[in-house]
């Protein structure tokens, strides 16, 4: 023989066994490698029937999170935000200010993500009709949600009106009660919120008072506790993303997102319309602002409602805004959108 | 190395076994943390679902509803104990109703209870992880309270609950997925040991027993797996590379068989000389050990005898060019050179850089001698052909002066005959006839220059007619000039005209004696018989002045060579070669008419034979003359002669006989017209054939003879005597022609004529055949 042939390079037994051995490397550690990367829980936020958070839902509906990423719980009642809160049943919730040093003062880390809207006529006084506009209203049965911001209103009405301490039968009654507890005759008044108000408004309820006549002073803000703000920061600013977002198209009262809301908050057109100027959604600079000012913005709002927390010993000791509002934190979480 | 049927399961095997391992030691604890937490996260919601249930029944109901809803916890899995603590301390609900009323110390062991008061202080949910995958869970009951207008902590919720079973299950679970997935992957393993041993490590071992097979030199073996996957691919696609190689391998080797069995001598050495290959030829040539591996190349060595060779040869080299040339290489035994024709020609990598250099060499010494041996039988042949010319010309110039002499001659006879002796003309007309003779005489050489001269063959011992030669020679040659002669003892007899021999050997013999002149000389005259082989034609002369003519090729066959040697002066190539033109004579002063050798020339290449001559200036000259031998023997005389007419005293006259005269020469008809009526004769003179054709036809006894010319128009002379004697067999026939060649003795004799007179007629011969025929001698 002149010439001997070996076997084709690529057919070759040892090339034969690097390539299997290759595959069945691939094979066994691309699902090792999916096993050990544990799957990230969805983020889950917990927010009550409050017109003001619908940023949320319209977010959610427009596709901008998916349920895998984020979830939404929609309580029935701040008491149970916050019990949510309490027993980490949620990582993220929407609620008021006054909640929130209220979560605060039973020992929870919490941080401040960004202002979600003020209330500027969203929360009201509702009276049957058949009872006076106008004070005095002796041993009227009003419903409210203790605990919650329904409390510092019906603080905040005695104040302005020089109401008598004991001017009313006090009913406890949580959000999701509000409604049916009125139309019901089982309180003469109740202290409610967009979309209840609307809803009693439609039904004959008259309007006596309104957060319109407390400007600034109720605040609803997106909170979390500071260990979450460090470990779901993607989520979080995905949560942001989507808020900011969907604020913009309800502030343009986008049609589709309109007739959303005003299907999922069971209002007619006009009513959502009117709900609609009872809230101020600030938006990221503004967001970003009123968390920035000390002496200004929610930094004023929480010296406030600290003052009402100590008078009703619900704080026993003022701790001011600074634990709560964290620039470094709202600003981490907004930067990924925040036009620089 | 392992066989690719152990090492591929085994891979498997072991790819399965390593997340088994990783799984046991990974995956386990974080299952098993995973169900901790889910377990955790269960008992959150039951706890957080518990606490809302009871705060909102503290607030609107009483204890006792309290305790009923609380029962209800009594079905969550796993439960060990729940309690519902007011801020008493005291148990106002539980999972078992003895503890109803009790402090709720009483209703835990002592490290429960110790956590508990470790976590009372909480506003909020907190979880324990015990031992045993047990949880503690504990949570604070508010109420509204109207006094301070909030919610304040009035009791709290204890629940205790074990997960163990949730816990087994899911260990359970995982640790079947994990033998599940080990059964899979050994069964996984069989399948592919099974798979790649019949499938894939079988064929491939007979794939590779067919490549070893065909490595070992069974050219013939191919691969034979049928199928479409990839092996059986690859079978057919060996097999079709098998075919290519084995192709590739018979051409190769024919190639190199080529090269080993080339006449010509290869080698292929490096760029530095040296051999690396040599052929059969080369080892043949030059022996094995001159042409050893890595030793110089024999070219260089005997190139280098040649300083012009080396460097045209070194030159080529450093150029990388081709290089061809003829070397001689050394002589052979006869002392005779020898030459190789030789190349030598670079082979390139595929940069271009040289490698080798191939040195074929090749025997040019028969092809050079036989290239010299064309080149000699060229000049011959043009030779040949330059007289075949002459002759011809020579011949036409022979036939139109006979016609023009014989006019002349037979009016100048005519005249003549009718002059008195005395007369001063009659000497003036003798004169005249005897120019006509010398005339006819000239003519009659320039024929047989040109091959056409009338010879009478028969065959003849050369011996007798060339000694007779000799003798004459001898007799009128100096004392000072020597004449041999010798001849080979029975001769073979040739087919020749004695006369034309004896011809040809006074004028060589002449010329002989005239270049030796005054001084003293040996003319040698010798006979032999030979055998001539074509293949050594030209059979004994090289160098020199050599020139032959004669016959281009000398067929093989047996000759009788007639050599005529003087050693006078000899004769310079230029001169050699035009000795035999006609009328070249270097004698001009002495009166030499260049027309010896010429018929000499003539004469033998109209035998068929061959004459060569060798001279050298100083030396001296030989002619050899090859006569082919005749098969038949040796007349003594010939028959076909006709014997020539014996003239009577006085020329006869005609009685009055009518003769019919054809010739389409009108000078010629009306001379011998008027020349034989003068004779006595009645004569008939027509110039056309065919007229005379019909003339005869018409009136075949009106004429007693026909006198014809033999090249006529229309119809030649012979076919004119045929059609006469077939109306008249009787009628004499003479035939005149200048031409006599063309007049062979078949000619006269197949066509009945009966007496021929060349051209220029010599008239009293002509008048004494006429009488002759007239008058035949009676058989009385």
């Amino acid at each position: 023989m002149f010439f001997s042939y070996p076997l084709p390079g690529h057919l070759s037994r040892r090339s034969v066994l690097r390539h299997l051995a290759a595959a069945g490397g691939t094979a066994f550690t691309l699902p090792l490698a999916g096993c050990l990367e544990e799957p990230q829980p969805a983020l889950r936020v917990a927010t009550n029937q409050w017109l003001g958070y619908e940023p949320l839902y319209i977010a959610r509906e427009q596709g901008l999170f998916t349920a895998d990423q984020i979830t939404l719980i929609e309580f029935t009642s701040a008491s149970a935000i916050m019990r949510a809160m309490r027993n980490g049943n949620t990582e993220v919730a929407a609620l008021t200010l006054d909640e929130t040093l209220r979560l605060q003062a039973d020992g929870l880390d919490l941080v401040v993500l960004w202002p979600a809207d003020l209330s500027n006529g969203g929360d009201s006084l509702i009276l049957h009709a058949d009872h006076n506009l106008q004070p005095p209203w002796q041993h009227m049965r009003l419903g409210i949600e203790v605990g919650a911001v329904g409390h510092y209103f019906l603080y905040r009405l005695h104040q302005k009106l020089s109401l008598p301490r004991g001017l009313f039968d006090i009913l406890p009654l949580p959000a999701g009660e509000h409604e049916s507890a009125f139309l019901s005759g089982h309180v003469d008044a109740v202290i409610t919120f967009e979309p209840m108000r609307s809803h009693l408004l439609r039904a004959g309820g008259i309007e006596a008072f309104s957060s319109r006549q407390l400007p600034g002073e109720i605040a609803d803000v997106i909170v979390t506790t500071r260990h979450v703000a460090a470990q779901r920061l993607d989520d979080l600013r995905l949560l942001a993303q989507g808020w900011f977002a969907a604020r913009t198209m309800l502030i343009n009262q986008t049609p589709t997102v309109l007739e959303h809301l005003a299907d999922r908050q069971k209002l007619t057109g006009s009513e959502t319309r009117a709900a609609l100027k009872g809230i101020l959604w600030p938006d990221l600079h503004e967001a970003l602002d009123l968390i920035r000012n000390p002496g200004e913005g929610l930094a004023r709002t929480i010296e406030h409602l600290e003052d009402y927390l100590l008078e009703t010993r619900v704080l026993k000791t003022r701790r001011g805004h600074g634990s709560l509002l964290d620039l470094d934190v709202s600003a981490h979480v907004l930067s990924e959108f925040t036009p620089r | 190395m392992i066989s690719l049927r152990f090492a591929l399961p085994l891979v498997v095997v072991i790819a399965t076994m390593i997340p088994l391992i990783i799984s046991h030691l990974i995956l386990l604890p974080r299952q098993e943390q995973r169900t901790d937490l889910m377990a955790q996260e269960t008992l959150r919601h039951e706890i957080t679902r518990l606490q809302e249930s009871v705060e909102i029944l503290v607030r609107d109901t009483g204890p006792e509803q309290v305790r009923t809803a609380f029962g209800a916890v009594g079905t969550l899995e796993g439960l060990q104990s729940a309690l519902l603590v007011d801020d008493t301390g005291t148990i106002v609900a539980a999972s078992a109703l003895e503890l109803i009323g009790q402090p709720w110390r009483n209703g835990l062991s002592s490290p429960l209870v110790e956590r508990i008061e470790s976590m009372a202080p909480r506003r909020g949910l907190v979880l324990q992880p015990l031992e045993n995958h047990t949880l503690l869970g504990y949570a604070p009951i508010c109420g509204w309270s109207p006094d301070s207008m909030r919610e304040d902590r009035c009791g709290f919720l204890v629940l205790h609950i074990t997960y163990r079973l949730a816990w087994e299950q899911a260990t359970l679970f995982y640790h079947e997925q994990l033998f599940a997935f080990a059964a899979a992957s050994g069964v996984g393993a069989l399948l592919l040991f099974a798979i790649l041993h019949f499938g894939l490590t079988m064929r491939l071992g007979y794939l590779n027993s067919v490549i070893t097979r065909f490595q070992a030199g069974n050219l013939w073996v191919r691969p034979s797996l049928s199928g479409n996957d990839e092996v059986a691919q690859l079978s057919a696609e060996l097999s079709d590379m098998l075919d290519t190689v084995a192709e590739n391998d018979a051409n190769l080797r024919k190639v190199i068989r080529v090269i080993e069995q080339s006449p010509s001598a290869v080698t292929i050495v490096d760029a530095e000389g040296r051999i690396e290959y040599a052929n059969h030829a080369a080892l043949a040539r030059y022996g094995a050990l001159s042409v050893e591996v890595g030793r110089q190349a024999p070219l260089f060595d005997y190139a280098a005898d040649d300083d012009r060779v080396q460097q045209a040869l070194s030159r080529a080299l450093a150029m990388g060019d081709d290089w061809d040339g003829e070397l001689q290489r050394r002589v052979d035994k006869n002392g005779e050179p020898v030459w190789d024709r030789v190349t030598v020609h670079p082979l390139r990598d595929e940069r271009g850089l040289i490698t080798n250099f191939i040195i074929s060499e090749t025997d040019v010494t028969e092809f050079k001698r036989a290239s010299a041996a064309r080149t000699n039988l060229e000049r011959q042949l043009r030779h040949v052909q330059k007289m075949e010319t002459l002759g011809r010309l020579a011949g036409g110039v022979a036939h139109d002066f006979n016609n023009i002499l014989t006019p002349i001659s037979g009016y100048a006879q005519m005249v003549l005959d009718s002059t008195d002796p005395e007369d001063k003309n009659h000497r003036r007309l003798e004169r005249i006839l005897n120019g006509v003779r010398r005339a006819r005489d000239l003519v009659g050489q320039l024929l047989v220059v040109s091959r056409k001269g009338e010879q009478d063959l028969i065959p003849v011992d050369l011996a007798g007619p060339v000694r007779e030669a000799v003798d004459l020679m001898r007799a009128s040659a100096t004392a000072d000039l020597r004449v041999e002669f010798y001849a080979d003892p029975g001769l073979w007899p040739v087919l020749a005209d004695p006369s034309r021999i004896h011809q040809v050997v006074m004028n060589l013999c002449t010329n002989a004696g005239q270049a030796i002149g005054q001084r003293s000389g040996l003319i040698s005259v010798a006979l032999e018989n030979m055998i001539h082989d074509a293949s050594n034609d030209p059979p004994d002369w090289q160098g020199g002045a050599g020139v032959s003519s004669g016959a281009a090729v000398l067929s093989s066959g047996r000759y009788v060579r007639l050599t005529i040697e003087d050693n006078g002066p000899g004769m310079s190539p230029d001169i050699a070669e035009r000795i035999f033109e006609p009328f070249f004579t270097t004698k001009k002063a002495e009166g030499g008419s260049g027309m010896g050798l010429s018929i000499v020339d003539g004469i033998v290449s109209q035998l068929g034979g061959r004459i060569t001559v060798y001279s050298e200036p100083g030396l001296g000259t030989a002619f050899r003359i090859y006569l082919p031998a005749a098969d038949t023997g040796i007349s003594s005389s010939d028959p076909d002669v006709t014997p020539a007419p014996t003239s009577p005293p006085s020329l006869p006259v005609g009685q009055g006989e009518c003769l019919l005269l054809v010739d389409d020469e009108p000078e010629n008809l009306a001379a011998l017209g008027e020349y034989l009526t003068n004779c006595g004769y009645r004569v008939k003179a027509i110039a056309d054939p065919l007229i005379a054709l019909e003339t005869v036809k018409a009136a075949p006894n009106d004429f007693d003879l026909l006198i014809t010319d033999f090249a006529m128009p229309g119809l030649q002379g012979d076919q004119l005597a045929l059609a006469v004697k077939t109306w008249r067999p009787t009628m004499p026939v003479v035939m005149i022609s200048g031409f006599s060649s063309k007049v062979t003795r078949w000619n006269r004799e197949v066509f009945g004529v009966d007496a021929f007179v060349p051209k220029p007629i010599e008239l009293p011969l002509l008048r004494q055949t006429l009488y002759d025929l007239l008058h035949p001698p009676t058989a009385s």
